[in-house]
């Protein structure tokens, strides 16, 4: 009898900190996956190592130094020419996703800082939309369990409104889950109250804080 | 030369001279430049917030503006005016331009934002949307949109009543691109039934008449 593999989830965390805005998206990622199915790596920062201890795994190398085999890991890549299948999942042990929070339009990080260096891994791409760290964590997920892509339903564009005049519009994808779209409820929450504070502090100092900074002031 | 070449060169040369006097007016509140061409001269005319700023001490400035626009953009015989907006508040350039200001200040956009929102709207205006898009480090990109009243998005009411304008302004997280809509006070969209009142009381007196 075939003993079911684990997938793992590898989140390759790129941003300079660890901001309130990439927590969200990785607490609500681990809690999609489970935290013992999710791996951060290229966390430099020991402080932030540990607080992202409560989400998953956390190795302070890059994905390119830690002795995963290449040949069994899929790389979510935009830029790939071919797009995420079930099928692709056979021989996988691994997905690695970029931590990464985009600019619209995409730059292409992912290429330049994560499959540029797997040169044996699979490259597959979720489509011609960009989805935040979870949604892809979400997607990459579903079609493992069988569901293809175009199957999924996405919502490209997001309003969250604010007041009465002010509206925060997130140019990404977002995949459907009974008709809503999937975004954590602590990320809505942070925009809607608590973003403009950040925001003040990196026109001011121009930085982010990190979640760590925030925890001991 | 195709006909059509001349209309593309001209219009190249209108939109370069906009981007020019742009850059170089952007104190004095630059709100539009049109061109007339006449068998003697080119007629420009410059719409600024403060036109005393165009003007110069003594007609300097102008004077240096009419050289560059003949050697740089071949304007023949150029003859500068400067006339003043009407109302500032109205007009998108010079919003978009204040918001910049603003920015490059050290105001929060939010704060900027809502400040050009209530002046267009106490100006009179059916309705204005403001767009502030960039991306800050360790935060997504996004767009933040602050609109009130109505605004007409597409069709012929859009293009005829809505003044547009969007403008970059560079700060120590990135660049950001501000974006105003505004819809003017006296839009009459399409759909509007104008009501003649007047007409209506005439019968009534007429009415009365017959029957006393």
């Amino acid at each position: 009898m075939s003993k079911k593999r684990n997938l793992f989830f590898i989140i390759e965390h790129l941003e300079p900190v660890l901001g309130k805005w990439v927590w969200f998206e990785y607490k609500h990622a681990s809690k999609i996956v489970g935290r013992e199915n999710l791996i951060f790596t290229n966390v430099k920062n020991w402080k932030e190592a540990k607080k992202l201890a409560e989400l998953g795994s956390v190795f302070n190398k890059s994905v390119r130094e830690l002795p995963f085999s290449q040949r069994k890991m899929i790389v979510l890549d935009p830029n790939a020419k071919k797009l995420l299948e079930p099928k692709d999942f056979r021989k996988i042990s691994c997905v690695v996703i970029g931590g990464i929070l985009g600019d619209h339009p995409p730059l292409g990080r992912t290429k330049k800082l994560i499959s540029h260096f797997l040169p044996f891994s699979m490259k597959r791409s979720l489509g011609k939309y960009q989805f935040s760290i979870d949604g892809s964590v979400y997607l990459a997920r579903e079609v493992s369990r069988g569901r293809k892509l175009k199957e999924i339903p996405v919502k490209v564009g997001l309003d969250i409104r604010v007041d009465e005049y002010y509206t925060i519009t997130l140019p990404f994808a977002f995949p459907l889950v009974n008709k809503k779209p999937l975004i954590s409820k602590d990320l809505v929450d942070y925009l809607k109250k608590d973003v403009i504070k950040d925001e003040e502090i990196m026109l001011r100092e121009g930085r982010i804080p990190s979640i760590v900074d925030d925890a001991s002031r | 030369m195709p006909l059509k070449n001349i209309f593309i060169q001209e219009g190249l040369k209108r939109a370069a001279i906009d981007e020019f006097l742009e850059k170089e007016l952007k104190r004095a509140g630059y709100a539009g430049v049109e061109l007339f061409k006449t068998p003697i001269r080119t007629r420009v005319v410059i719409y600024a917030a403060r036109p005393g700023l165009i003007i110069g001490r003594g007609g300097h400035n102008i004077r240096e503006l009419t050289q560059i626009l003949e050697e740089r953009f071949g304007i023949e015989n150029p003859q500068i005016e400067v006339e003043e907006v009407e109302d500032p508040d109205l007009s998108a350039k010079v919003v978009a331009a204040r918001i910049a200001s603003a920015l490059q200040r050290g105001v929060h956009f939010r704060r900027a934002a809502y400040f050009a929102l209530r002046r267009i709207m106490e100006a009179g205006a059916r309705g204005a949307e403001i767009i502030i898009r960039g991306k800050l480090v360790s935060q997504r990109a996004k767009y933040r949109k602050f609109t009130a009243g109505y605004i007409a998005k597409t069709g012929e009411p859009a293009e005829r009543f809505v003044d547009e304008a969007v403008t970059h302004v560079l700060l120590k997280p990135g660049v950001m691109g501000i974006h105003v809509k505004i819809m003017r006070p006296d839009a009459e969209l399409p759909d509007y039934v104008k009501i003649k009142e007047k007409e209506i009381e005439i019968k009534e007196e007429e009415g009365v008449e017959e029957e006393s």
